[in-house]
């Protein structure tokens, strides 16, 4: 086992149960990210993307195989703990921005601070530090529902930088967004990648995961490599 | 630090459903009001009572025949009898009945032209009452009425202040002549203004008690009080007292036919009615603070749910289950705390009213305050823990898909 990933998947698997009938989600799924590197998960819908993204995301646990982020083992560990491990080494950018609609944007920005137990004077600086990263230094005082999609996308990166995280795990990032503003969200990420963040992107579209600078495929709880994924379609339209 | 953002979003949270949080925390509102009332209410009164018992100086006791076909009432010589025992300090007989007084315009300078007529309070009592019950009043004009005048059946009157206002209204009868019944009498005081427990001297004419007696045909006092030197052991004194009861009323008495109450006795036995009172109040708050309690439950089981989406986000970006629990706990406690406080603030307000209304001494009672307060945050703390788990226990993935 390689301990210069970043993060390291082997043999996942995932099973949902529904009373008795059990639904296999995930099928020995082993794949890993290395540190600076921009890495999509494309794949249709219903292939399991997000339940990856949960257990990558330590939201939940898989059944079996073992995970590891930098040399810690994800598996086993106390709700506690993996709620420590989601505010310092996770930052989620979600398909539906997910910012509370009460506070400010500067506020939403500054939310992952508040657990972290960062003193409010710095979570304020660099909570407009990421806000000034993503080009919103001047809206920090706007409500979520004053500000555009995109906008309101770019908040939710801000703070998922702001506590500094080994990673970014973005599910559709743009899926709520037009074609021209999930492009300009695409332009961040891939600045941020070239600034030396780590990126791990879910989507179900080609345009969208070719921004990332490794593609990998998803289908029915199986990763294939862009060059697997390759030889399995030009098998599939041999027959 | 965390405390302080935490608090900080509860009141948001709060304040954006204004509405609901103040009709929840009404429940609170009413119930530590209640309380705080009733118990700051019941202290002042019970204290009331207690310094003015105090305040008339020594012990009392009531003398009373409680079966009047062995004895109609007792005669100035034997009162005479019962303050020359030793330990007592003096006897007051009090006669109350109504008779018509009438007001003649050649007799007086009121306000009537005509003769004037009505139904009053007739009281006939002693020197001692004035130097006893109306120790604190005084005299407002003239003179009080003397032993000598209880003595001869002098007929004299003295006007209680309420009843001066209504009949003279604003100068010194003293030296007119009233009528009470057809006997005249003539006007040698007025009384200031009685405060107390008992002012029923206010509204009467006070005539001497022997004078009550005859000319008024008002009967003998079948019962009076006896005020007991401080010095004195007032259970001996009360022996002695029986004693003199049993031999005034024959040899064929026994214990049924007359009654001693000591005031003592008495002050014990209000004493224990405002303890029972307390105590039946303090179930009927609990109870009141358990509706409310309810209340705060649930609207926050209503704000768990719809803040799902909310809980799914904190917990994704790093909140431990302790710190979202703490978060609606903080939340249902902000709620029942301020309701308890201007509950408090509410309750003492009412007290201060009906202490001007009843007429007792108002006193801001801090343990009280801090008890309810206490007991609010209380109900807060139990009745928002079960939603509060709710919200600590939720499972992040499926609340963040909930929005
Ligand atoms: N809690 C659950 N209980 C049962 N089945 C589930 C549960 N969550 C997901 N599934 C099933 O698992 C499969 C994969 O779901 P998942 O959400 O990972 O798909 P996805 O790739 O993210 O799809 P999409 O692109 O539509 O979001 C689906 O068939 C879904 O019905
Ligand atoms: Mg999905």
């Amino acid at each position: 086992m390689q301990a210069t990933h970043l993060l390291d998947l082997q043999n996942v698997t995932k099973t949902y149960h529904m009373g008795d009938v059990e639904f296999p989600v995930l099928h020995g799924i082993t794949f890993s990210v290395d540190a600076g590197e921009f890495v999509s998960v494309l794949g249709p819908s219903g292939s399991g993307k997000s339940t990856l993204m949960n257990i990558i995301g330590c939201l939940d646990v898989a059944d079996d195989g073992t995970y590891t982020i930098g040399r810690r083992a994800v598996t086993g560990l106390s709700e506690r703990d993996m709620a420590k491990l989601r505010n310092r080494d996770i930052g989620f950018v979600f398909q539906s921005f997910q910012l509370l609609p009460r506070i400010s944007a500067l506020e939403n920005v500054m939310l992952p601070l508040i657990y972290a137990k960062v003193p409010r004077k710095q979570r304020i600086a660099r909570a407009m530090a990421e806000l000034a990263r993503v080009g919103l230094a001047d809206k920090a005082d706007n409500l979520p529902r004053q500000l555009s999609g995109g906008q309101q996308q770019r908040v939710a990166i801000a703070r998922a930088l702001v506590t500094r995280p080994r990673i970014i795990l973005a599910d559709e990032p743009t899926g709520a967004l037009d074609r021209t503003t999930g492009a300009q969200i695409m332009d961040i990420f891939r600045a941020l990648n070239e600034e030396g963040i780590t990126i791990v992107m879910i989507t179900h579209d080609h345009k969208v995961a070719s921004y990332a600078s490794r593609v990998v495929h998803i289908l029915d709880g199986r990763i294939y490599s862009a060059e697997e994924y390759a030889a399995l379609e030009s098998a599939e339209g041999g027959t | 630090m965390f405390f302080l953002s935490t608090i900080r979003m509860s009141f948001s949270n709060l304040r954006a459903n204004a509405m609901r949080t103040f009709l929840t925390m009404l429940g609170v509102i009413i119930g530590i009001t209640s309380i705080i009332a009733l118990l700051a209410i019941g202290q002042g009164v019970t204290d009331s009572v207690i310094d003015q018992l105090a305040g008339l100086g020594g012990n009392r006791a009531t003398v009373s025949i409680s079966d009047n076909t062995v004895k109609k009432g007792f005669t100035e010589g034997e009162l005479a009898q019962f303050a020359a025992l030793e330990g007592v300090e003096g006897v007051a007989p009090i006669l109350t009945s109504n008779r018509v007084i009438t007001l003649l315009p050649e007799q007086t300078n009121s306000k009537f032209d005509s003769a004037h007529s009505s139904g009053r309070r007739v009281m006939g009592v002693n020197d001692f009452y004035f130097s006893t019950y109306t120790k604190n009043a005084g005299m407002l004009y003239g003179r009080s009425i003397s032993a000598d005048d209880v003595h001869f059946r002098t007929n004299v009157c003295v006007l209680g202040y309420e009843l001066w206002q209504k009949l003279y209204g604003n100068y010194s009868p003293i030296g007119e002549t009233i009528l009470v019944q057809n006997t005249p009498c003539t006007i040698i005081g007025v009384m200031n203004q009685l405060v107390g427990i008992d002012v029923s001297g206010n509204n009467a004419i006070i005539v001497p008690y022997t004078t009550a007696s005859q000319a008024l045909e008002m009967g003998l006092p079948g019962s009076f009080d006896v005020v007991i030197g401080s010095s004195r052991n007032s259970d001996e004194v009360i022996e002695s007292i029986k004693n003199l009861c049993a031999k005034l009323l024959g040899s064929g008495s026994n214990r049924e036919m007359y009654s001693v109450v000591n005031q003592e006795e008495i002050l014990d036995m209000v004493l224990t009615i405002t303890d029972l009172v307390l105590g039946m109040l303090a179930g009927i708050a609990v109870i009141a603070l358990v509706v409310g309690g309810i209340g705060i439950m649930n609207m926050m089981l209503v704000t768990v749910s719809e803040r799902t989406a909310e809980i799914g986000l904190r917990k994704a970006l790093g909140a431990r289950p302790g710190v979202i629990l703490l978060q609606f706990l903080i939340e249902a406690i902000i709620i029942s705390l301020f309701g308890g406080i201007i509950g408090v603030a509410l309750g003492f307000g009412a007290s201060y009213v009906a202490s001007m209304l009843i007429g007792y001494t108002f006193k801001f009672n801090p343990l009280i305050a801090m008890l309810a307060l206490l007991f609010s945050l209380a109900v807060g703390a139990i009745f928002g823990l079960l939603p509060a788990r709710r919200a600590a226990k939720m499972n992040p993935i499926e609340a963040l898909r909930s929005s």
